[in-house]
């Protein structure tokens, strides 16, 4: 069973609670999100392991807040846990090395290895050892994710179109990750839209007769175009950027850095076939 | 935590004790699996253990009656608890037992639960990969299920390199000695051949002391694999050329075995992983379908040790299974009087209490 949460959860969902407001829990997720994708393809992790990962970070912070939990403890956490579930295991190490180079760069810092002899590199690896213990806690074990991913090659094959069309769909299944569609609707769904928006982008034709081709996918033009627009309008927003919610006077003095990455670009090295 | 009663403690397993307990509601007897205490000052220590994982994860998709039944997880201070269904003894004991005798019928009945659990565990695309006579647990009903599902992982997927070091040596089979990193659901097979074997022998079948070894009894068992036998063989990572050897016909070794059995354990042990049994397909064989009928799981021998116990605690569970039984049915009498207080009804509640008495 996929877990699902209603609209209301995420808009008022734990950080509200705690005085975040929706556009920096927006912004945070996005930032989580987009550490973990690059962290999975540093690890060498198949796209399915990365996404999983995602969708768990995204479910914890259905439950609990960003102020009680740091993105960037819980975003080695969420990647942690579907290592193990997902496969292909990684080591603690590798994954504490793996976000740290990631956080040096984004905040442009010197590129160090981290010091295994350091209380500091202990106290990392205990703080991510306890947000897997609690993730698990928090969802009791359950940590089964029905991924979009695996509909759309399916769905790619019986549309028969372009292989530019299944990467382009790819891409935007992996852009829809940085958005909570993830958490609130079926998979089949998530994919037929990103087929949808794909296939607008392309100007390719999908049969709308004699039945419209979403039918045969288990979803509505309603659902389609409610993700599609969500997807959009990841597009109109500003790069995401960490902001420090446990002492918010820095946070005003930061300011989104400048990086190369942009969440309009995301195609990740993972093939569609 | 709160929820159980620690009893006693039962047993070591890979990764932490396992004690029994109470459920305090119901009374149940369960086993408790406790999870090795994360410790952060430990340099190898990779969070909570991943074969733990594993296993949480696996079992709460199979839910079968020849596979053990996860109840509960849960986590207290910095452990983690599973909870199983209490069960008995393992067929390792039974064996080993040399009070019991195994007729056909017996060995039949635990072929038959043996397989109706790995075709549940294939069939949802999950390879137990751990298969061997000490992780085949008994219920206090007679039921074999499979447990350990520490090894088990899924498979389908066709590009994933899995590990040649899988199942005990006695039971691995030949193409993981040889070093495949692509293998299917025929090296359960491959286990299950030599566990009927080894019921029918009363001792392991093939006993290696290593890997070379293994493969050195294997040959001397069942011949040399070679090309003609097994195309392909001669391209794994670690074939060595043995020496040829001619086959032990089965029947010259298992001279009480029926014809059907010996037929289906040479589809069983055979060389070309491709051209082993299926699950599904030795549940089909007529071993199962002709010659004495299997056991009754109730009626299987029970190992010396556990007989006095457990016609104890068999008793005990009817008399609590009929106590509640009959709880409930009160609850149920109460109810319906108390919603519809009409004559009719109170008369039917009177009759079945009637019953009850009878």
């Amino acid at each position: 069973m996929n877990l699902y949460f209603s609209d209301e959860e995420i808009q008022n969902s734990p950080s509200r609670k705690d005085g975040i407001s929706f556009e920096i829990e927006d912004n945070l997720r996005r930032y989580g999100v987009e550490v973990i994708q690059e962290a999975g393809i540093l690890l060498e992790l198949p796209q399915a392991t990365t996404v999983t990962g995602q969708v768990i970070f995204h479910r914890f912070y259905c439950r609990k807040s960003l102020k009680e939990y740091d993105v960037k403890t819980l975003a080695m956490g969420s990647l942690f846990v579907s290592t193990k579930f997902a496969e292909p295991p990684r080591k603690i190490r590798d994954i504490l090395n793996v976000f740290t180079l990631i956080w040096q760069k984004k905040e442009g810092l010197p590129i160090e290895y981290i010091d295994t002899t350091k209380q500091a590199y202990w106290d990392l690896k205990g703080d991510v050892i306890a947000a897997e213990f609690d993730i698990l806690k928090e969802f009791g074990f359950l940590m089964f994710v029905d991924l979009p991913h695996k509909y759309i090659l399916n769905y790619m094959k019986l549309l028969e179109r372009s292989k530019e069309l299944a990467q382009k769909s790819w891409n935007y299944l992996n852009d829809s990750m940085r958005t909570t569609v993830t958490i609130q609707y079926k998979p089949e769904s998530i994919a037929a839209a990103s087929i949808f928006l794909a296939s607008r982008m392309l100007g390719t034709q999908l049969p709308e007769e004699p039945y419209p081709w979403w039918e045969l996918f288990d979803t509505t033009k309603e659902e389609i175009e409610l993700i599609s627009f969500e997807i959009n309008k990841l597009y109109s927003k500003s790069p995401p950027y960490y902001i420090d919610v446990f002492n918010p006077t820095n946070s005003d003095t930061a300011s989104p850095i400048t990086s190369n990455t942009t969440t309009t670009t995301t195609t990740t090295t993972n093939d569609t076939t | 935590m709160d929820k159980y009663n620690i009893e006693a403690l039962i047993g070591e397993g890979t990764y932490g004790v396992v004690s029994r307990a109470t459920v305090k509601s119901t009374g149940q007897t369960v086993a408790i699996k406790k999870i090795r205490k994360i410790l952060i000052q430990n340099q190898t220590d990779d969070g909570i253990n991943f074969s733990a994982i594993r296993e949480i994860k696996i079992l709460q998709e199979l839910k079968h009656d020849n596979i053990v039944n996860l109840l509960d997880i849960f986590a207290h201070k910095s452990n983690v608890y599973l909870v199983f269904e209490l069960m008995q003894w393992d067929l390792q004991e039974v064996i080993e037992d040399k009070s019991i005798i195994l007729k056909p019928a017996d060995i039949k009945s635990y072929m038959k639960m043996l397989l109706q659990g790995i075709e549940a565990c294939h069939r949802n695309w999950v390879l137990h990969r751990d298969l061997k006579p000490n992780n085949l647990l008994m219920s206090i009903s007679g039921d074999l299920k499979l447990a350990d599902f520490g090894l088990a992982r899924q498979y389908g997927s066709p590009n994933k390199v899995f590990s040649p070091q899988a199942v005990t040596i006695f039971y691995r089979a030949p193409e993981l000695l040889f070093g495949a990193k692509s293998y299917g659901p025929s090296v359960d097979i491959w286990s299950i051949g030599c566990i009927f074997a080894e019921l029918m022998l009363r001792t392991p079948y093939l006993p290696g002391t290593g890997e070379i070894d293994q493969l050195r009894k294997i040959c001397s068992a069942l011949g040399t694999p070679n090309e003609t036998n097994w195309p392909g063989v001669t391209c794994l990572p670690n074939y060595i050329k043995f020496t040829d050897h001619p086959a032990t016909p089965f029947k010259q070794l298992f001279t009480a075995a029926s014809d059907e059995a010996i037929d289906l354990i040479s589809k069983m042990l055979l060389f070309n992983p491709s051209n082993r049994i299926s699950a599904a397909d030795a549940l089909n064989h007529p071993y199962f379908n002709s010659g004495v009928k299997h056991t009754n799981p109730t009626d299987l021998p029970v190992p010396f040790a556990k007989r006095v116990s457990l016609s104890q605690q068999r008793q005990v569970l009817a008399q609590v299974q009929q106590q509640l039984l009959q709880q409930q049915q009160q609850q149920q009498q109460q109810q319906q009087q108390k919603q519809q207080p009409e004559p009719i009804q109170i008369d039917s509640a009177e009759q079945t209490q009637q019953a009850q008495q009878v």
